[in-house]
């Protein structure tokens, strides 16, 4: 069986964590999470995750700063981020973009809309355990 | 002596007064020999005066004894009718050689004394000098007038007002363009205070008051203050002073400008205002942002959980768990809603709070129990507890009032640090409660902005704190609709922080209730 990518999930609130993880853990991924941002970049370089889904709001240093710094070093440039955020207004989106995130999600979103984004980046690469839809992946 | 003054001198004209024609014709001939062509002798000196004043001699020869009127009546009557600054030398020639006599024309206005019989000579020499004097005095006094008449044109084509004043702030000296500013004629203001103290509104002259003394310690002295003018309206002046000192550096005086700023004022007033307008519209905007990022959370839980919850096996431990989140952000959301309704109703003024007298420790040790349940009841201990009277409160917003401030003050100590409520009596009337972390702390320029609405602290440390940014706001609405105040005090990042609140003990009478 091919290794199941990890996927970090960097999010301060309790219960969104607990979703997140829950959502992927039941499709399959290996996931780790942490609370706040300095967490976030040292989980980043020990378990070298395949995915990092990173909230924006994160204490001691936020998502568009983890993102900058992830994006500005070359052993970890290659890593995909999706943003989560419930800042919905355009520029806050743009600020994401120009901060390197290669995704945007915004809560409040659906454990299927997690999941279709997360196999946009990943393919079904934990399909096995897989409770949703089938198949299918983006390029 | 050159030769334009030289003729300036000849043709001078020159009054000779005696009773006795001899005398007059020797005068004559010997100006004439000096080459004074204009001398006009005069016998009678009764007709001196009308002479004088309407052909303005240069110089004037006089006798003393004379009938009709003596020469020290007719200097006595020059004295009177010529002016101080227009300089007309008269030279009393006389036999009368006593000293007295001398004294007393000099006394009386002469310029220069000759007893009969004269030296020729000396006679031509000194008128002169006279009239050499004279004319120096015409020339300056014709320069100053055109000085005085090149300031007068260029103070009054200043629109700012330019005074002079003693050491004690009365005015000597004040333009004309006083009159354009305050509406009243400058000589009304000479002798008065430099600042028109007169006129200052006086809540803005309480601030002036004392100026002079306080502008010679500072050296300086620039004030924007209100005047009514003479027709009623208020007016803004700015007024810059300027202490003068002697070379030995003994205060002289103080010099100023004072111009009309109102206009100023207002366009300054308009964009404080257009500022303002502008705050409130960010303010609104960050409103939606925040609340609509507060509210996405929770429902973010609703719509997950509810997901997953719907899935096929689900395990009883999962099951429980999500429904349990689901649960604490429904309670989180009701309690973000009951903020935004305190919010609303205390911005529209609806909020009417029924009071009674209520002991606070009970207020307080019910908020505290609530927090058993949440696991941080540990943390919380009572500090300085001393016997406090009664205030007159509504018991559930202040009892919202302090869940908020433990809450906080569990929220922003991370690593479990403890936290102390403090009841106080720091003066008789007054009650005080406090709440103190050993947390975060609070970054000086924070303080003051911490009770402004949807305020969010910003530390380095850990970035924007989230939140909405309303619940020491609506402390501080609430707390200031029970006539106390709120405040906190932080020795700054890393050193915690106490938030103390104070409020009136309520009256005796109505404490201790009436006996019967």
């Amino acid at each position: 069986m091919v290794d199941v990518p990890r996927i970090l999930i960097a999010e301060d609130q309790a219960s969104l964590r607990l979703l997140l993880t829950a959502t992927l853990r039941r499709s399959g991924w290996r996931v780790t999470e942490v609370s706040e941002g300095q967490a976030a970049l040292r989980a980043v370089a020990a378990e070298q995750p395949a995915l990092l889904l990173l909230d924006v709001g994160l204490p001691l240093l936020n998502g568009y700063d983890v993102c900058r710094r992830l994006k500005a070093d070359p052993s970890t440039s290659g890593l995909k981020i999706v943003l989560v955020t419930a800042r919905c207004q355009p520029q806050d989106k743009a600020t994401g973009l120009a901060a390197g995130a290669d995704d945007y999600l915004v809560k409040p979103f659906s454990p299927a809309q997690l999941l279709a984004a997360v196999r946009a980046w990943l393919g079904s690469g934990a399909a096995g355990a897989s409770a949703g839809s089938g198949g299918e992946s983006a390029p | 002596m050159i030769p334009a003054a030289v003729d300036a001198i000849r043709n001078a004209h020159i009054l000779a007064v005696d009773d006795e024609l001899a005398n007059l014709q020797l005068i004559s001939r010997l100006l004439a020999t000096d080459g004074y062509t204009h001398v006009t002798t005069m016998m009678d000196p009764r007709e001196i005066l009308p002479l004088v004043l309407e052909r303005e001699p240069d110089l004037i020869l006089l006798d003393l004894h004379m009938p009709h009127l003596n020469g020290f009546m007719v200097l006595e009557l020059l004295q009177t009718w010529i002016s101080e600054d227009n300089h007309i030398p008269i030279i009393v020639l006389t036999a009368d050689a006593t000293s007295d006599a001398r004294k007393r024309a000099l006394h009386a206005g002469a310029t220069d004394f000759l007893t009969k019989p004269f030296d020729t000579l000396e006679v031509l020499l000194r008128v002169r000098n006279h009239l050499q004097t004279r004319f120096l005095h015409q020339a300056a006094r014709s320069r100053s007038v055109a000085l005085e008449g090149q300031l007068a044109t260029i103070l009054s084509s200043v629109e700012e007002v330019l005074w002079s004043a003693t050491p004690e702030g009365q005015l000597t000296f004040v333009s004309d363009a006083v009159a354009a500013i305050t509406g009243r004629p400058a000589s009304e203001f000479l002798g008065r205070d430099a600042c028109f103290g007169d006129i200052v509104l006086p809540e803005d002259w309480r601030e002036l008051a004392g100026w002079p003394e306080r502008a010679s310690w500072e050296g300086r002295f620039d004030e924007e203050y209100r005047i009514r003018r003479a027709d009623g309206e208020i007016r803004w002046i700015r007024t810059r002073c300027l202490i003068v000192r002697d070379a030995a550096g003994f205060l002289k005086g103080i010099d100023g400008i004072a111009q009309d700023v109102t206009d100023r004022r207002h366009l300054s007033e308009e964009r404080a205002l257009r500022a303002a307008q502008e705050e409130v519209d960010r303010a609104k905007t960050e409103m939606v942002s925040i609340v609509s990022h507060e509210l996405r959370t929770p429902l973010a839980s609703f719509l997950g959980f509810s997901e997953l919850l719907l899935m096929e096996d689900v395990s009883p431990d999962e099951q429980r768990l999500w429904i349990t989140t689901i649960h604490e952000e429904a309670i989180r959301l009701s309690a973000l809603v009951d903020d935004l309704l305190d919010l609303s109703r205390i911005e529209a003024g609806e909020v009417v709070l029924s009071q009674q007298p209520s002991q606070l420790s009970e207020i307080v040790e019910r908020s505290l129990r609530a927090f058993d349940s949440t696991g941080d009841g540990a943390r919380l201990a009572w500090g300085l507890r001393e016997d406090v009277p009664d205030v007159i409160a509504n018991p559930d917003k202040i009892g919202q009032v302090v869940t908020n401030l433990v809450s906080n003050a569990l929220k922003y100590s991370p690593d479990g640090g403890p936290v102390t409520v403090s009841l106080m009596r720091p003066a008789d009337e007054t009650v005080r409660l406090s709440v103190t972390d050993a947390g975060l702390g609070i970054p000086e320029d924070e303080i003051s902005r911490l009770f402004q609405r949807f305020h969010r602290v910003n530390t380095p440390e850990r970035g924007e704190i989230p939140g909405t940014g309303l619940g020491l706001y609506i402390c501080k609405q609430l707390i200031e609709l029970h006539g106390g105040r709120i405040w906190v005090e932080s020795a700054g990042p890393g050193h915690g922080s106490t938030f103390s609140f104070e409020l009136p003990a309520a009256p005796v009478l109505a404490a201790r209730g009436a006996h019967g």
